[in-house]
């Protein structure tokens, strides 16, 4: 039967086709799934090093905190992850005002981040549509998503592109997401903001990703606006150049 | 005011919301509210007190206000008055030891259903512990039909959940067939779609219909998509047998999932019409979670076990074949761990049954949830003793779409022969008559590949 399940694994990831004891699953499967389990509950739970990804990124950056004080009340608390402690906050008022904020977070995945920032933050540094534009980088701990809301208010930005580490899957536990926001202010809601996900190895490449990223800003700065009544079409225009995509999803 | 007195001590609560709120057990997301107990102190003074205060008290003062919140009007006027009288002169506390006596029979139960509000059952279960609601579960008895039955004793169905991220027919179709080869799919063949594009619903729709045609299974399918996108379907003549949506306890959180009671009113007379269901037509399926409410800013101070009960009222208006709570998918700001989790699984059950609901659960985590395999091995089988009706089937715990844990096909497997259970009646003989069970009801293990003509069918690229 084993080669029925090869054949149609194929067409899906799910976990089709586990070997069966009894009623139960095989050893290997059960600790095929622990191991899985264990990798995405350790991209939840592991420090980020921010010396270490100061080091590693080629530009200048400010650390900021949230205000939540441990891992577990950034579980439990979501509302302090969205908000700059007051150490931060003032740091960040202090500053001159700036086009384009960049934020690194740890997000719910610091595995993604320590493994990924890299390449990705290569591929963003030649992103066309803000390379005119005065930029700051910020690393940011404990945050979610809008804490680059009052990050962006701050500074008066025009623009906010939060990179942060997704909330890990039983397959997946090193995926970055990149939110970004057209006129970042406190009080935007996730229909203001346009997400690139899933940007991993088997995922999307950094260097697609940065594709679908410069697509979506030059809209927001012809159209005035981010969110959910911007479309991606990306893809589209992809096929249209080249006569291929490469951007399609793998499935 | 409600007062009483603990070791010496006079505490005070302003309304029953607060009562009931303080009296909860611990929940991360009644801290993140703000509404929760203090103290260990405070919250088990609080039960003291909820167990003093009358049934009666639950028909003067509303949770969200009767003017401003359809809910509040639902559950005020569809109240029994009739079914109340037996209960009447109770409190909270005298009613779980009637709930536990052996007065309560299944029969007395159904009885006073409709006298029960979702505040009342709500505050019961905060003065019961696991063993007193998996006691008074076990007698409530709901029994939907639509071309099978669900809820019968010593019955355990299980919705197949087929997801694929990208929605591929053929990855669909490969983890339906692993599910049915294992038993599964008798409560629903249901797909949470990744699209939310009418055309790719359809085509799902017709995917599952065509296997369910095709192999004559004694079961229905469902596309959990909006319900709107579902009606819009229906006109259009696309094969829809159950009606999905996400509901919550109160009007503003409804709001938030872009529904109204008058939309599910429409709704549920347009599936009626189809009249598809062979046996019955219990044709709506919902589904629910603690948290909802506070996620969407909507629970006005109401703990979040208290606004699921409230769900449940709604859900019971329309009759639906099956309603799950989605126990741990909200995450851990609303639910911290296993023990939260757990006990939240088991509250809900507990509310939706002594309502009179076909109540199933998605026992299931994040992987930023402080839970594990063990954990759920643990709700499986208290909800299972209790007589949950359905649980969920994915292939291998690991759902590739929604990326979080539920039930495997395996675990379905499991409890059925830990506790003797079987699949719905008509299923069961379906099984039997493919061969995919000997005459035991146990699973073959020497089932020769696929069901017959399936990979020509379904699994054919073009």
């Amino acid at each position: 039967m084993a080669n029925i399940w090869e054949w149609l694994s194929q067409y899906t990831d799910a976990r089709v086709g586990i070997p069966r004891h009894g009623v139960s699953q095989s050893t290997e499967a059960q600790l095929k799934f622990q191991l899985d389990h264990a990798k995405a509950r350790d991209a939840v739970w592991a420090e980020l090093d921010f010396v270490w990804l100061a080091e590693q990124l080629p530009m200048d950056s400010i650390a900021i905190q949230s205000q939540a004080q441990s891992r577990s009340q950034y579980l439990t608390r979501p509302d302090l992850g969205r908000k700059l402690n007051s150490d931060s906050s003032n740091r960040v008022a202090g500053l001159e005002k700036t086009q384009v904020a960049i934020v690194i977070a740890d997000g719910l995945s610091t595995t993604a981040i320590s493994a990924g920032i890299t390449e990705l933050f290569s591929e963003l540094k030649k992103l066309e549509s803000i390379s005119y534009k005065s930029q700051k980088l910020f690393l940011a701990e404990q945050a979610r998503v809008a804490l680059g809301d009052e990050i962006g208010e701050l500074l008066e930005a025009e623009l906010c592109i939060m990179i942060i580490g997704e909330r890990p899957g039983l397959s997946a536990s090193d995926s970055i997401g990149i939110y970004l926001t057209y006129e970042p202010r406190i009080g935007k809601s996730d229909a203001n903001r346009n997400c690139i996900s899933n940007i991993r190895p088997g995922g999307l490449t950094p260097k697609e990703a940065c594709f679908k990223m410069n697509y979506l800003i030059n809209e927001f700065y012809h159209r005035g606006l981010s969110g959910v009544t911007i479309k991606d079409l990306s893809d589209e225009i992809l096929i249209s150049d080249d006569g291929v995509s490469k951007l399609e999803n793998k499935d | 005011m409600y007062h009483c007195t603990v070791d010496h001590h006079r505490v005070s609560f302003s309304s029953l919301k607060e009562l009931l709120a303080k009296a909860s057990p611990k929940k991360s997301g009644d801290e993140l509210a703000g509404i929760a107990a203090d103290t260990e102190l405070q919250r088990v003074s609080a039960q003291i007190c909820l167990a003093n205060v009358h049934l009666k008290d639950f028909l003067n003062e509303t949770f969200v206000p009767y003017e401003t919140d359809e809910v509040t009007r639902l559950i005020i006027d569809s109240h029994h008055s009739e079914a109340f009288q037996e209960i009447s002169s109770l409190t909270i506390g005298e009613l779980r030891e009637l709930l536990l006596s052996e007065k309560a029979d299944s029969e007395f139960l159904s009885r006073i259903q409709l006298g029960l509000t979702p505040e009342m059952v709500s505050a019961v279960s905060k003065v019961m512990r696991i063993q007193d609601l998996i006691l008074v579960c076990q007698k409530c008895r709901t029994v939907t039909q639509f071309n099978n039955t669900i809820g019968l004793p010593g019955q355990l169905s299980v919705r197949l959940q087929p997801n694929h991220p990208s929605d591929n027919p053929l990855g669909i179709a490969t983890s339906i067939m692993d599910g049915l080869l294992l038993g599964c799919g008798d409560a629903v063949i249901g797909i949470n779609p990744a699209s939310d594009n009418p055309a790719v619903v359809r085509i799902l729709l017709e995917l599952m219909d065509g296997i369910i045609q095709e192999y004559q299974i004694p079961t229905q399918h469902c596309v959990l998509t909006h319900i709107t996108t579902t009606m819009e379907l229906m006109n259009a003549g696309a094969p829809v047998d159950l009606i999905f949506q996400s509901i919550a306890g109160t009007q503003k959180a409804n709001e938030s999932f872009g529904i109204h009671l008058q939309m599910l009113r429409e709704a549920k007379q347009a599936g009626n019409e189809l009249n598809r269901g062979k046996l019955g037509n219990n044709c709506m399926y919902f589904e629910t979670g603690q948290g909802s409410a506070l996620s969407a800013d909507a629970h006005f101070g109401v703990d979040q076990q208290t606004c699921e009960a409230r769900a449940y009222a709604v859900a019971r208006e329309f009759e639906p074949l099956l309603i799950n709570s989605v126990v741990g998918f909200i995450g851990p700001e609303y639910l911290y761990d296993g023990k939260q989790i757990t006990r939240a699984g088991l509250e809900d059950l507990f509310c939706g049954k002594l309502l009179g609901l076909p109540m199933g659960c998605d026992i299931c985590y994040t992987n930023h949830a402080q839970a594990d395999q063990d954990d759920m091995d643990v709700l499986l089988t208290q909800f299972a003793v209790a007589g949950g009706a359905f649980i969920m089937g994915v292939p291998g715990s690991d759902d590739i779409m929604l990326n979080y844990q539920s039930t495997s096909f395996h675990d379905a497997l499991f409890i059925r022969e830990a506790l003797h259970l079987k699949p719905a009646p008509e299923f069961q003989a379906w099984l039997e008559q493919m061969q995919l069970i000997n005459h035991q009801g146990k699973i073959r293990n020497n089932t020769s590949g696929l069901l017959q003509g399936f990979s020509s069918k379904f699994l054919s690229a073009d």
